[in-house]
């Protein structure tokens, strides 16, 4: 049922919190979600239920279908086959010019907003010219862009011309080694391809396309004038490259334009020989005239706007190079053309409800889109298909409260549709009015997961502040530090005609502190991942006497990584300036076109943002360290890396099952022998903080407290020997197990079916990947004994009768094939290992047992 | 043989275009998929052999 907060006392009134549509009081939790779901038109409800989403959990696309196409690595790279000789940026030119006039062009039923970056509305386009890495990744998957062939020949390719390549040399293999550690710091832009860029998407709203190229020209011919005036002087020289840039920025102008208006023909193509509502008819006519206008020409009404800027987002993005994000003060950018068609009705006149379903449109736009991120980037963001995060509120320029209509109608828009993509912030001010801020919270309390709200002021002070260290003492004025939006999800960026970041190396990047921490307690030697050195050594602290040096070392480790950090950076922004040139980001920034200098080599405003994670966990640390070891002396150093290095690995240390083989000729003097085991199990959980979970009488017992009685199975064999084996049995795994009695017909495929079938029940439960136990033959009991016993044997080694080997192969590729995968989140390993032991049977049965054993598959023998 | 510039799918590029080559056409197809229909243009050259394209159907008429 909903859930409301019981009423509270507050300064002597009672606060309470009323569910505001009763009905949901009665509605289960699971439902909810889709309960407060109400798309406002029948289209948006259509256009969201057929959304194809491209969302990933544990680095899989979740929906069928989605993979990586192949035509924009091919036309890129004929591009640049073609164009061999020409300076570099305008290589980069042709190289979008090539694209947009070849590439497919696709129209979605019911959609308002047009344009996608693949050419199939399930696909995602690949950046070859970025990470080698990145995309032998796609290439080993089951998204790789097909023929293979050709994806691997056009890989192969572009291996030398690839920033990675271009930006590996300069760094030894250690270095790298250490870059591309991936808890360390976040892994360079050159290696996984991962970027962020706020686009300057008011230039192309406020002038269009049209009047960047005239302004290129003008800049061109003034150039021109210039190298030829008397007498010579070589300081022109740079203006060489001037003109190469404006030169560039006018081919990919007008390459966006064609490729716009190419969108425009099949809008009128379609409505004109396909469509057969009148309706919808009217509306393609529509769109098609907007394409044709927009972004070539300046925006009239929010209806170009919203084009315009889709088209924007996707060149800058998707299609002239790879980019993360949604960042726009999107209420700030839109509110012209929502007062024109919205208030004042003098252009695409509409009403609020309109611009409300359009701005639903755009959200199931972007929640269709793809990004071809490297598995490492679908990992950590799980749930998503990429970071989109749009801001609102805050103050205009002139300080005055910037909430509009149009700012709720994009909140409106994202509680109708109840997409989790693009998430908004909200930029918090006093002066923000009540109407927009009580839409915020309505958005939060609905369970969207945002507004994010960040305070306006501070961030603000932020950007005045880090525009004093601007390189051409160009930074933010007061009036333009009053309008920033999150770049991604945490670091702001100034938005608007110029100073935007244009690419990640300029501004954000990642440091895991926890971790860091925690190779300084084993002097740079990453034991728990990668069991390598892998920071500088910074001493034993062991050694250490106080706290201090403790710290001393950790700070030498953080200097370490972040200078790594950042010098992979600035080396990415350098050789992105030489061959990763954005000549369109470049048309649309007010500053590239003053200069005549790229996106990629121009920075105006500073961005410093380098995110340290997990700082509270390395904080709380090293508090902890300081009072207990250091302060209070209440443990050592030793300890704590004693107990660091032997912290078990799952809270569930489980039943302890002992074998005994105790050889016939040995006599145990001075107590019963299970006694001795039982105490020494209680032992060990006490002393070693492991779980308890025996409980006795196993109905309705208690807790033994030391985790006895051992579960003990013992073998008489030849000898004067004793040997104990402990295997610690986790509960999770073992309510998995399954005995079956076969008919003795039911043969192999009997056994693999039944085994198969037991693994594919137990799905997530047992933590995969899994070892699998097997028993054949002999009785009820003692094929679970079997069972049991095959999980003692080393992991992965075979059984010694070869139709029995074959069989364990046989099972463990069909269990693989289940789809399961890690802890259940899907993928190709579900189990590690079969293990079978068999035994005779009777002619009239055919017992199969299977005992499951989770990842942490530990045992441990002594022999007295 | 079959070209593309006989086919139904093909539409000439207007002269007014931006990217208006002589003989150059948009290849219009309805496509669908599980989640519904949708429509590609693509850029063809009219005297391009279509006798292996298997969406080609032969306009009749003009």
């Amino acid at each position: 049922m909903a859930l409301a907060h019981e009423p509270i006392e507050y300064k002597g009134k009672l606060v309470e919190f009323p569910v505001e549509n009763p009905a949901e009081k009665d509605i289960p939790l699971e439902e909810i979600h889709q309960h407060l779901a109400r798309p406002s038109t029948p289209r948006t409800r259509r256009l969201k239920e057929n959304c194809r989403w491209k969302h990933t959990a544990a680095g899989e696309f979740v929906d069928e279908g989605v993979k990586a196409g192949i035509e924009r690595m091919r036309l890129i790279t004929e591009a640049h086959k073609k164009s061999v000789g020409k300076p570099y940026v305008i290589r980069r030119a042709l190289g979008l010019d090539h694209i947009l006039r070849n590439c497919t062009v696709l129209l979605m039923a019911d959609e308002l907003i047009v344009g996608y970056h693949a050419e199939n509305p399930k696909w995602i386009p690949m950046f070859p010219e970025l990470s080698y890495m990145q995309i032998q990744d796609y290439l080993q998957s089951k998204y790789a862009p097909e023929p293979a062939d050709e994806a691997r020949e056009i890989a192969d390719y572009w291996k030398p011309y690839t920033l990675q390549a271009a930006c590996e040399p300069y760094f030894t293999k250690e270095e790298l080694k250490e870059a591309y550690h991936p808890a360390l710091i976040e892994a360079p832009n050159f290696a996984n391809g991962f970027n962020s860029i706020v686009p300057p998407y008011e230039t192309v709203l406020e002038d269009g396309l049209l009047q960047r190229i005239a302004l290129a020209e003008q800049h061109i011919k003034a150039a021109r004038e210039k190298l030829a005036d008397l007498p010579w002087n070589a300081d022109r020289l740079e203006l060489t490259d001037k003109i190469d840039n404006w030169q560039a920025m006018i081919i990919a102008d007008k390459a966006v334009i064609a490729w716009a208006r190419r969108h425009a023909r099949l809008c009128r193509i379609v409505a004109e020989h396909f469509e057969t509502d009148p309706q919808r008819k009217e509306e393609l006519l529509m769109i098609a005239d907007i394409c044709q206008r927009v972004p070539a020409e300046p925006s009239r009404g929010l209806r170009d706007a919203m084009q315009a800027k889709w088209f924007t987002y996707l060149i800058c993005h998707a299609i002239e190079r790879y980019a993360s994000g949604y960042a726009q003060l999107e209420d700030k950018l839109l509110w012209p053309y929502y007062k024109a068609s919205v208030i004042d009705k003098t252009f695409q006149p509409m009403t609020h409800a309109d611009a409300v379903e359009l701005f639903e449109c755009e959200r199931l736009k972007v929640s269709n889109h793809g990004a071809g991120k490297s598995r490492q980037y679908r990992e950590i963001f799980p749930g998503a298909n990429d970071l989109f995060i749009l801001s609102i509120g805050g103050l205009n320029r002139y300080g005055e409260d910037n909430c509009t209509d149009c700012t709720d109608a994009i909140l409106e828009a994202a509680r109708n549709v109840r997409t989790a993509e693009p998430s908004i912030v909200f930029r918090w001010h006093p002066k923000c009015r009540l109407k927009t801020k009580r839409l915020v919270f309505e958005c939060i309390r609905d369970g969207l997961g945002f507004p994010s709200i960040k305070h306006h002021a501070i961030n603000a002070a932020q950007m005045l502040w880090l525009g004093r260290f601007s390189k051409n003492n160009n930074g933010a004025t007061p009036e333009e530090a009053q309008e920033w939006a999150n770049v991604l999800c945490m670091s702001p960026g100034l938005v608007g005609r110029r100073k935007t970041q244009k690419t990640r190396s300029e501004g954000g990047s990642s440091l895991f502190t926890e971790k860091i921490l925690e190779i300084t307690l084993f002097d740079g030697y990453d034991w728990s991942y990668a069991n390598d050195q892998y920071g500088p050594h910074t001493g034993d602290p062991r050694d250490f006497k106080t706290f201090e040096e403790l710290w001393e070392a950790y700070r030498k480790q953080i200097q370490h990584f972040i200078s790594l950090a950042i010098r992979a950076k600035d080396i990415s922004r350098k050789m992105e300036g030489r061959l990763l040139q954005m000549p369109f980001v470049s048309s649309i920034d007010d500053g590239c076109m003053e200069y005549g200098l790229d996106a990629m080599v121009l920075s105006e405003q500073p961005n410093p943002w380098q995110n340290p994670q997990c700082n509270i966990v390395a904080l709380n640390s090293l508090v902890a360290i300081k009072k207990l070891i250091y302060d209070e002396k209440k443990y050592t150093m030793d300890q704590l890396i004693a107990a660091t290095e032997e912290v078990p690995i799952c809270q569930d240390t489980g039943v302890a099952v002992i074998f005994l083989e105790l050889g016939q000729d040995v006599r145990i003097e001075g107590g019963y022998l299970y006694d001795a085991i039982n105490a020494g199990v209680a032992r060990g959980y006490t002393g070693g903080y492991l779980r308890k979970s025996m409980v006795y009488p196993p109905v309705d017992g208690k807790n033994s407290g030391d985790n006895t009685p051992a579960i003990i199975h013992t073998r008489i064999v030849p000898g004067e020997h004793l040997t104990i084996t402990i295997a610690p049995k986790g509960g999770g795994s073992e309510n998995m197990s399954a005995v079956g009695m076969l008919t003795p017909a039911a043969g192999y495929e009997g056994v693999k079916k039944f085994v198969v079938e037991a693994v594919k029940k137990a799905g997530p439960n047992p933590c995969p990947p899994i070892v699998v136990g097997v028993g054949i033959g002999g009785n009820f009991e003692k094929c679970a004994l079997l069972a049991k016993e095959s999980l003692l044997r080393p992991l992965g080694q075979p059984h010694p009768r070869e139709e029995i080997a074959a069989l364990e192969k046989e099972i463990l590729e069909a269990i693989n094939c289940l789809g399961i995968g890690p802890q259940g989140f899907g993928g190709r390993v579900t189990a590690l290992a079969v293990h079978i032991e068999i035994f005779a049977r009777h002619i009239a049965s055919f017992p199969v047992a299977v005992n499951i054993q989770c990842h942490a598959a530990r045992h441990k023998s002594v022999t007295l | 043989m079959a070209y593309c510039k006989e086919c139904r799918s093909f539409f000439p590029i207007p002269e007014d275009a931006d990217d208006f080559e002589p003989s150059k056409g948009d290849c219009v197809r309805e496509e669908q998929d599980d989640k519904g229909k949708y429509w590609r243009a693509k850029p063809v050259m009219g005297d391009n052999d279509a006798s292996k394209c298997p969406g080609f159907i032969k306009r009749i008429g003009g």
